[in-house]
């Protein structure tokens, strides 16, 4: 949980708000972990490509929520999509790279 | 870590988050912005300073090549202002005098090394004939010695075979003038007659070949020791080296 919040840290210094990646990276750390402990999972790459994707949007989704929130910051939603999109596309290869080898 | 002590401390985490960000919204923000690109930075700094110096040496190189050839125009400019003021001169004089018949340009120095002499661009087909003056500006240059269709050759009045017949101008004393290499001597002025150093010379025309009044050169001493005449050395107001274009003038009927 701690390096999950470590991360998300060292993600909101690149930003001028603290916190949002650090609520993020937990929460999504957290599921994530939830659910590679269940076992009725079959780990193929494609399986764990999809995580990746799919975690990768969910991240996105909870950071950009508490910033639109909290800080009333607009964003044009059709090029906010797109770039999460994007973002959880490029995470794909480098997450099954990370996870090479792993269940 | 058990799965109660993970939940708790996520509900930490977000909990305190949350506060962090609440204050955020309504203060300034906590930590001032990290630029991670700013770790990078001694890298793109040893990677801009090779680009730089590939890029100094390319400009060096290609200013360089401006530089010499902007030189290179600066002196045909330079040259073109300087002929145009030397064309400007001679076609003045050309309106000053009528019988000029024309204008040549020197194309080589002379043909042989015993005379001094040089050749201009224009000849028989431009009307110009032997014994012709010719005139710069600044003074006489010489005389016409041989005539092609195009080209003519100019005996200089420092050479020793050249001889005018002149005057002194503020005392109108007649003498004969010689080449004498590099200046020229006046002969045959009596010893009584005061020549001062300075004086002007000019043609007498006298001698039915150069027209009255050219000027040639002034006095640089005068020597009455030897004989019965002064030996006057006189200094040509046109240089031979400096001849560039010169008017041919008609003989003195």
């Amino acid at each position: 949980m701690l390096f999950f919040a470590f991360i998300g840290f060292i993600e909101d210094l690149g930003q001028e708000i603290t916190g949002p990646a650090i609520i993020s990276k937990s929460l999504t750390g957290f599921i994530l972990v939830k659910l590679t402990h269940q076992f009725f999972f079959t780990w193929s790459p494609h399986f764990k490509g999809m995580i990746i994707f799919i975690f990768t949007l969910l991240d996105e989704v909870i950071y950009m929520l508490i910033v639109i929130s909290f800080f009333n910051i607009n964003f044009e939603p059709f090029v906010l999509s797109k770039e999460i999109f994007i973002k959880a596309l490029i995470n794909i290869p480098i997450g099954l790279f990370i996870s090479w080898g792993r269940p | 870590m058990t799965k109660k002590s993970s939940i708790i401390s996520l509900i930490l985490i977000i909990t305190c988050c949350i506060f962090l960000i609440i204050y955020q919204s309504k203060n300034d923000r906590i930590l001032p912005k990290f630029y991670f690109s700013q770790l990078l930075n001694p890298l793109i700094l040893i990677k801009d300073s090779i680009k730089d110096f590939f890029l100094l040496k390319q400009e060096n190189a290609q200013l360089k090549k401006q530089i010499f050839e902007l030189s290179l125009r600066e002196n045909y400019y330079s040259s073109l202002i300087q002929e145009n003021k030397r064309l400007k001169e001679i076609l003045t004089l050309k309106e000053q005098r009528k019988d000029i018949v024309a204008i040549g340009k020197v194309i080589s120095k002379g043909s042989t090394k015993y005379l001094k002499t040089i050749w201009i661009d224009k000849g028989s087909e431009h009307g110009i004939k032997k014994d012709y003056s010719a005139l710069t500006p600044n003074g006489l240059v010489g005389k016409v010695v041989s005539v092609y269709p195009e080209s003519s050759e100019i005996l200089l009045i420092t050479d020793p075979n050249f001889s005018v017949s002149v005057r002194i101008q503020r005392s109108r004393t007649e003498g004969v003038l010689n080449g004498k290499g590099d200046n020229c001597i006046i002969k045959y002025i009596p010893l009584e007659e005061e020549v001062l150093v300075g004086d002007r010379v000019i043609t007498s025309g006298l001698d039915g070949i150069f027209p009255e009044g050219i000027i040639i050169g002034a006095v640089k001493s005068t020597d009455k020791r030897n004989g019965l005449f002064q030996i006057i050395e006189v200094i040509p107001m046109q240089p031979d080296n400096k001849i560039e274009e010169v008017a041919i003038v008609k003989r003195e009927k």
